[in-house]
């Protein structure tokens, strides 16, 4: 692999707590000594933060097809109806 | 009808209703039921669910510990208040939103790219289950693929105005 992808693999296994502890340490010496890596691991962070929230939206979009779905059928929509109005 | 329609089927009019006792209206209720059929899902698959009711009182549950939250209120009855102590609503559950602007980029960054992410870091797949599911040749190759994307991932975020503001 090329250096860039073997760095982010590094700050994954980091995140995902898959080092093993010695490994770990020094691995958070090196994040304290080193400003870009320590940026590197906030920014990998923050984009695995941003890809739990796009799968969010897209199960909010399946949900929504699913209530369409229902809404069809004219016992459930006559149910919600019943609640609301 | 798959599981996930057939408990939506069963638990929504409970959870509707108690949100429009509540005070709210039809789309709060299904804004609020949904992440709250996010949540269960989600805790299913990790398996940090832990049921002392029915999936639907459970649901029922979470959509008013939700409602709660939005209206910044607390639990007024026991169950409710063991409820809200007992299910974490995950920490990173909300986008903020100064992150909006990423999030969208991140949807552009391609459907194959993202799906793949989504399987790794999201649905907890293991690399051999993703070389299968996305076709390819072996787990070392999805491996290499995943850091590729998360490469490309992390480029456009930095391309992106708001960036420097938004990292911790």
């Amino acid at each position: 692999m090329r250096k860039p992808l073997l760095e982010i693999q590094e700050v994954e296994h980091y995140l995902l707590e898959k080092m093993p502890a010695g490994e770990q340490l020094f691995f958070e010496a090196r994040m304290l000594a080193t400003p870009s890596l320590r940026a590197a691991v906030e920014e990998q962070r923050q984009a695995q933060r941003l890809i739990r929230q796009a799968a969010r939206d897209r199960q909010r979009a399946r949900l929504s097809g699913i209530y369409d779905q229902l809404a069809q059928d004219p016992s459930f929509a006559q149910t919600i109806h019943a609640i609301f109005y | 009808m798959d599981l996930t329609t057939t408990l939506y089927r069963e638990a929504f009019p409970h959870a509707a209703r108690a949100i429009r006792r509540l005070g709210g209206d039809l789309d709060t209720a299904r804004d609020l039921f949904h992440d709250a059929m996010i949540i269960y899902l989600e805790k299913s698959r990790s398996g940090h669910l832990q049921l002392d009711s029915s999936p639907v009182a459970y649901l029922v549950g979470i959509t008013k510990i939700l409602w709660l939250k939005t209206k910044r209120q607390q639990p007024r009855n026991e169950t409710l208040d063991y409820l809200a102590h007992f299910i974490s609503i995950p920490e990173d559950f909300y986008t903020h939103p100064e992150e909006e602007p990423l999030l969208e980029q991140l949807k552009a960054a391609g459907e194959k790219c993202l799906q793949l992410l989504q399987a790794f870091y999201y649905e907890n797949m293991n690399m051999r289950e993703i070389a299968e599911t996305f076709d390819y040749s072996s787990p070392h190759s999805a491996t290499v693929q995943k850091y590729k994307c998360l490469e490309k991932v992390r480029k456009s975020f930095s391309k992106t105005p708001c960036y420097a503001e938004t990292i911790a």
